[in-house]
């Protein structure tokens, strides 16, 4: 290919993670306004997340489908041209690469590198992540790059720490987390092994130019670019002297003879490629992945402690829940009533991150559904209104040796007046007891079955502390 | 955000406005500000009209121009380069069906008139009890209220920008109580309230309606609500209150949820005494105005008999 092409391409490819950066960003930013409802594309059509959503819906089966042909069509297009993590990561590899290349144990220099080229962890990650993707254990929900370029955005105290474990990374390597580390890219790379378009050496020189490749993945001594490890990024190909590269199906491309083979045995018809030679190492690897993901999951400590939490509306099944959470915190960020919050450690491993309610000045409203509509992989059902309105939560519970009416005597019934459930699930009852100045004191009551636990009576009652709190069933 | 100084009258000098004499204020301030509104300087029941107007019928928008109509026409309350606050009840997020709220047109028509008498302004807000934003858009009032050209205000944050504390004059359960500024700075208050049943107080007219006023913990205000709600009415007198009792909600108030719980009564009331407007609507219910708590002690206070009023009334 000749190199004003192989230019034009790089320059096509950045403008194309410059316009999914944007969208992303774009996403991001309307999504912080919770009357936005908006689904992120990134998280909703993704292969791995499509396997923790109960919901495959036409347009989510095509995307995804869509996405898997085109890594097997062409590569790793996902990771090169659109992914927004190997964007940002791209961008702090330009950023930092003066100070990469005065670092004395950059990965390049490292001896041990080929060992981590020899055995990417990314897919001891995606074997694991496959695992435990049935089961509690959050593995995909910290590793998807997806999700975390989200926590980036959101400037989260994870998310910061994350985003300096990527930049310690830029120190050493370019595109590090892309090539030996993520499970979505390692995914994308077992399908890229099939021989279809490809970037392959033609012809060779052996300058040693295309030791430039971020991820490695071009290998003059072998003739042989690593198609599981390329990202198709165009980025150096132009300065090939001899113009040896091609892009396209293996026969059409016309392959170079591997020099080493020929040094070697001195036999031309028995090449044996250093990829095929992986791809068995390769395989094992996954397996012990599944392996890993297995024991993880036995582990105890990131199997569900019991919780008593309340979850947004809608979750019926929190076993389910806390497997299929990806930790986004969409909701959290979306929920107009603020009500939403994030589960620390103190609930077990498997809780964390995940979001649960606590209500303030307003309970969950009985007409609103938010949550429900920007989880991205319903992990949150989407109900019908109906549903929503009739689904507990929780359950109510008057506390009375603190509710004004039992203790002081007098009328209140505020929590009886803001109950939004046509039928009221707190009514009141006049037991013949009669407030100080003489009128017939009325006593709330709940009534148990009609109770949605949407709190709306927690956050209006006046007294001190609340007299009426929602519970999990 | 605050009014606009230029629109509203001064008050830096008064620190405390309770609005039985919030008229008189309002006088000072013309005397002051010299014929910028002298009709201020008339007795305000000047002109014709009856002190309560009923008008049945299954037009929203005419139910309303004729009930004003009746009670002295619109002019009578809003002059050409008036500010006007409206107060309709937006307290949940309930769609306009079930009948939570103010009625989207009652409010669309009312800010339409204003504006034809020439009202240089109109702000429509309500301390909700839901979240504000899902309940103006749910309510359909947000929509109603732009589309005729007012300006919607959101006031749930309780600040001294948005609220002023007034010292309730003979106050019995509110000895003080912040009130919007809005409402205070206005040159005219309307009253748009919804007819609803209310387990703690009875029913829900125009006198409860004011309670959306408050920056105050109006939760506490139920622990003796008749007395709170005739003291908030005390201190702020709304100048013309018209009563959304198209459809009255008979149980399960103020929330309701069912549309079972409706009446349809197609009826507005208008007038310029909220503690008559209310009266007026106790009927609807098959009630009498003295069955309500709040009713008896306004009556008590002074603001005016709840049984013996001149009224009209008509059918479109």
């Amino acid at each position: 290919m000749r190199s004003g092409t192989l230019k034009r391409l790089k320059i096509v490819r950045i403008i194309s993670q410059a316009l999914f950066f944007a969208l992303f960003l774009f996403i991001f930013i309307r999504s912080l306004d919770p009357f936005a409802v908006l689904e992120n594309p990134f998280l909703r059509f993704d292969p791995l997340i499509f396997l923790t959503n109960p919901e495959a819906n036409l347009l989510i089966i095509a995307a995804v489908t869509a996405l898997l042909i085109l890594a097997i069509l062409l590569g790793r297009v996902f990771c090169g041209w659109i992914c927004p993590l190997g964007s940002l990561i791209e961008a702090l590899d330009f950023l930092l690469s003066p100070l990469r290349r005065r670092n004395p144990i950059a990965l390049r220099r490292f001896p041990k590198r080929k060992l981590l080229v020899r055995y990417p962890v990314s897919l001891l990650l995606l074997g694991a992540v496959l695992v435990t993707v049935f089961t509690q254990a959050p593995v995909l929900q910290f590793l998807h790059p997806n999700v975390w370029i989200i926590r980036i955005a959101s400037l989260t105290a994870v998310g910061l720490v994350f985003l300096g474990l990527l930049l310690l990374f830029s120190l050493f390597a370019r595109r590090l987390w892309c090539t030996y580390l993520c499970p979505l890219g390692a995914l994308y790379g077992l399908l890229a092994r099939l021989p279809l378009f490809r970037l392959r050496i033609s012809a060779c020189s052996s300058c040693g130019r295309c030791d430039r490749c971020p991820t490695e993945a071009a290998n003059y001594h072998d003739r042989e670019i690593l198609a599981h490890q390329c990202l198709v990024c165009f980025d150096y190909e132009a300065g090939c002297p001899v113009e040896g590269f091609r892009f396209g199906l293996p026969a059409a491309a016309g392959c170079a003879t591997p020099a080493k083979s020929l040094t070697k045995s001195g036999d031309a018809s028995q090449p044996v490629s250093p990829s095929r030679r992986s791809f068995l190492k390769h395989g094992v690897q996954l397996v012990a992945g599944f392996a890993v993901g297995g024991l993880l999951t036995g582990l105890g400590f990131l199997r569900r402690r019991v919780t008593n939490l309340l979850r947004p509306p809608g979750v019926v099944d929190e076993a389910r829940f806390v497997e299929n959470c990806l930790r986004c915190l969409q909701c959290v960020r979306s929920c107009p009533n603020r009500i939403i919050k994030i589960t620390g450690g103190e609930h077990g491993l498997a809780s964390l991150y995940t979001p649960h309610l606590e209500f303030g000045p307003y309970g969950c409203d009985y007409f609103c559904q938010v949550c429900q509509q920007v989880c991205p992989n319903r992990a949150i059902p989407l109900q019908s209104l109906e549903q929503k309105q009739s689904t507990p939560i929780g359950i109510a519970r008057i506390d009375e040796t603190v509710c004004v009416v039992y203790k002081e005597k007098f009328n209140c019934l505020v929590c009886e007046e803001v109950c939004p459930v046509p039928e009221k699930a707190i009514r009141y009852e006049q037991s013949g007891e009669r407030t100080a100045d003489g009128q017939p004191l009325r006593e709330p009551r709940m009534v148990p079955e009609a109770c949605i636990g949407c709190g709306i009576c927690e956050s209006k009652c006046p007294a001190e502390p609340v007299a009426i709190r929602v519970f999990a069933t | 955000m605050a009014p606009s100084a230029d629109l509203l009258p001064k008050v830096d000098s008064f620190t405390i406005i309770s609005a039985v004499n919030r008229r008189d204020f309002l006088r000072t301030a013309a005397i002051a500000s010299f014929g910028l509104a002298a009709r201020r300087l008339l007795p305000l029941d000047i002109g014709s009209g009856a002190q309560v107007g009923v008008v049945r019928s299954t037009n929203i928008e005419a139910g309303v121009k004729q009930a004003v109509e009746l009670v002295g026409g619109i002019g009578r309350y809003v002059r050409r380069g008036d500010v006007v606050a409206v107060k309709p009840n937006i307290a949940f997020n309930s769609p306009p069906q079930y009948k939570a709220n103010t009625d989207p047109l009652v409010v669309r028509t009312i800010v339409d008139m204003c504006f034809q008498a020439g009202a240089s302004k109109v702000y429509v807000f309500d301390r909700t009890l839901s979240n504000p934003r899902l309940s103006y858009v749910t309510s359909g009032i947000e929509r109603a209220a732009e589309q005729a050209g007012a300006k919607m205000l959101y006031v749930d944050d309780v600040s001294s920008k948005l609220y002023k504390k007034i010292t309730v004059a003979d106050g019995v359960y509110l000895k003080e109580t912040l009130v919007n500024r809005y409402i205070l700075e206005s040159d005219v208050f309307i009253n748009l309230p919804v007819a609803k049943q209310h387990s703690t107080a009875g029913l829900t007219i125009g006198m409860k309606n004011l309670m959306g006023i408050t920056g105050d913990n109006r939760s506490r205000w139920h622990w003796d609500i008749h007395q709170a709600i005739s003291d908030v009415n005390m201190a702020v007198n709304s100048d013309l209150t018209v009563v959304d009792a198209t459809a009255i909600m008979t149980r399960r108030g103020p929330t309701g949820g069912s549309l079972s719980y409706l009446k349809d009564t197609d009826t507005i009331i208008a007038s310029s005494g909220v503690a008559q407007a209310d009266a007026e609507t106790t009927y609807l219910f098959g009630k009498k105005p003295e069955d309500l708590g709040y009713l008896r002690l306004a009556e008590e206070k002074g603001l005016g008999s709840i049984v013996s009023y001149s009224r009209k009334e008509i059918s479109l």
